[in-house]
């Protein structure tokens, strides 16, 4: 196929009709390993990406290994303390110098001809240096630093484009959404130990467009809405019923479902539930009382009482349930995606509260809770099913034609493809207001 | 490492040990579930730990499992009532249980290794979970009953597995 009549399919791969109240997605979007790879330039060369957060490196010389945009990169604090993203190369002939997942170190050795470089990137020794000419320069053959890195709260996001946005204004609507996040402890958060490391053989997208729908959580989630009922935990009403329904677009391809319908679980935040003792009762209520004294009733209202799935595109979602939750996505290929979550809790936590939040952790996300394995297990699915020639269009309208934004609704997935549409196209194709 | 056969309130043999856990593996594999709960104890905690993280304890760490009894019988529950999208039609089964070892004897508490290796067959694709078990098991009016069983995977991620829905 050539590149025009692929440029074409991406094109004409969205319907998006206002006035009809259609939104469609093209199947191709989710299958064809040739946009995937356009997409590794076109979104993920240009986006802000989640790296991870600044407490997983307590101490100078921690490092983590991360991958986005297709590159191997060392998230690592120098021995300066500076936080820094690091392309994993060897200047001399690419070999990744940093080989474990994690850990601490004083140096990155390349194991090829042990050139080795300081945790800030820096060539510090050469083997053998006498043989090389006049304008062989250490001082230039340091690690790569990814061109662009910003931390948002704790949060450290990099980008390969030097002339992204700020941070801050790319975060656009989203912002507010970790505001409500990260105002939850006075302390700050810090990420517990320990990683749910696991994947799914589906498109990203459409784990993008899962982590924001809420109009599937009591149909394919009965695992948990029955186990809710079996201990006596009331579900929340769902949809237009709800007190507290949200499923907005936040800009820049960002998204959001919010509502109460899981509240009634309890939220380490500050709100007592079902889920959790008896003896969490006094602790939570002062939890609570400090949230309201530190931030006003209203907002402490909105913190503590309401759950939420936020979404920064494109590789980062806040999973904020009874205890929030980082997840971020790395995609592999059109049909497989990495995942990796992380757990946040408050600095200097009352133990006993800590305990609870490490035991509740697991019971909805992660790759063996009562809800993540079916969106698994669903997703895998559907990639499956989208091979069929005849599927050929998906659809995302709920909620368009009666404008309104509803947790249960789609104007957080349409916005998503809007956003992926404009970036896909490089402006070709104009889309309406996120409606 | 102890001998063979040790006295722990009565004698207790390797081989008695090893036909617990064929049993139990009976038990998984043909989904006699609720059976299956029948030999834990009412304080029992199955755990898997996070696979970044195989020795810390499940106090200090996030983990893939921690669960107590109520939450291990929610699991067989839903495993039964044809809820998880994942094990309906059940999946086919098979674990092989090897190399079991008696750490220690204390009382009526054995603490005893074991490898595993879990083989899972559903929709045509295969998937394989292989680790150790740490058991610590409990003598309980002459019947062997399991007080804590972690799971430790020697795998580094779930990956392509993407989930735990079976008891491993």
């Amino acid at each position: 196929m050539s590149d025009e009549r692929l440029e074409q399919e991406i094109d004409q791969s969205i319907i998006d009709d206002t006035d009809k109240g259609s939104f469609k997605v093209h199947r191709r979007v989710f299958t064809d390993p040739k946009i995937f790879a356009l997409e590794q330039e076109r979104i993920f060369g240009h986006c802000w990406l989640y790296v991870g957060h600044e407490t997983e490196l307590t101490k100078p010389g921690d490092f983590r290994l991360r991958h986005i945009a297709g590159r191997n990169v060392i998230f690592v604090r120098g021995e300066d303390s500076v936080v820094r993203v690091l392309l994993n190369n060897c200047s001399h002939r690419g070999t990744p110098v940093c080989r474990e997942p994690a850990g601490s170190a004083k140096s990155f050795r390349c194991p090829y001809h042990a050139w080795t470089y300081d945790t800030s990137g820096k060539l510090t020794s050469v083997p053998l240096p006498d043989a090389y000419g006049p304008s062989f320069d250490k001082k230039s053959l340091g690690l790569k630093n990814v061109i662009r890195v910003e931390s948002y709260r704790g949060f450290v996001f990099a980008s390969f484009d030097a002339e992204v946005q700020p941070l801050p204004d790319y975060l656009a609507d989203a912002r507010e959404y970790l505001d409500y996040v990260c105002d939850q402890p006075a302390s700050g958060f810090e990420i517990l130990p320990g990683t749910h490391r696991y994947s799914m053989r589906a498109n990203w997208k459409l784990i993008v467009e899962n982590s924001v729908d809420n109009y599937h959580f009591v149909i394919l989630h009965q695992r948990q809405v029955q186990h809710m009922k079996d201990i006596g935990v009331k579900v929340g009403t769902y949809g237009a019923n709800s007190d507290v329904s949200n499923g907005k677009s936040l800009g820049n391809g960002h998204g959001v479902t919010e509502h109460q319908q899981l509240a009634s679980f309890g939220r380490l935040a500050g709100s007592f539930g079902g889920l959790l003792p008896d003896w969490a009762k006094a602790p939570l209520a002062d939890v609570r009382a400090e949230l309201d004294a530190r931030v006003g009733a209203e907002r402490a209202q909105r913190i503590a009482t309401t759950n939420r799935n936020v979404r920064f595109y494109p590789n980062l979602y806040v999973l904020d349930h009874i205890s929030p939750v980082i997840r971020m996505i790395t995609p592999r290929a059109v049909d497989y995606t990495e995942i990796q979550e992380w757990a946040l809790a408050p600095k200097g936590e009352n133990p006993e509260l800590r305990a609870l939040r490490i035991h509740n952790n697991n019971v909805q996300i992660g790759p063996a809770g009562f809800v993540s394995p079916d969106d698994v297990e669903v997703l895998e699915q559907t990639q499956v099913g989208l091979q069929n020639p005849e599927m050929e269009w998906i659809d995302n309208s709920r909620g368009m034609s009666l404008r309104r934004a509803l947790s249960s609704d789609e104007q957080q997935m349409r916005g998503m493809h809007r956003h992926w549409h404009k970036a896909m196209t490089l402006g070709r194709v104009k889309h309406p207001e996120d409606i | 490492m102890v001998e063979n056969s040790q006295r722990c309130g009565r004698d207790i043999t390797v081989q008695e040990i090893e036909q617990f856990f064929y049993k139990e593996a009976a038990l998984l594999d043909e989904w006699r579930l609720k059976d299956w709960l029948g030999i834990l104890t009412e304080d029992v905690r199955s755990e898997v730990p996070a696979l970044d993280r195989p020795k810390t304890e499940s106090k200090n760490s996030i983990h893939v499992i921690g669960d107590n009894l109520a939450r291990v019988s929610a699991r067989v529950t839903q495993l039964l009532d044809g809820t998880i999208l994942a094990e309906t039609p059940p999946s086919h089964t098979r674990r092989l249980i090897t190399n079991v070892r008696i750490v220690e004897v204390n009382g009526d508490d054995l603490e005893v290794a074991a490898n595993f290796a879990v083989y899972r067959y559903q929709h045509e694709k295969q998937e394989v979970f292989v680790g150790r078990y740490e058991n610590l098991l409990v003598l309980r009016g002459g019947e062997i009953k399991i007080r804590r069983r972690r799971a430790v995977l020697d795998m580094l991620a779930l990956r392509p597995h993407g989930k735990i829905t079976i008891i491993v």
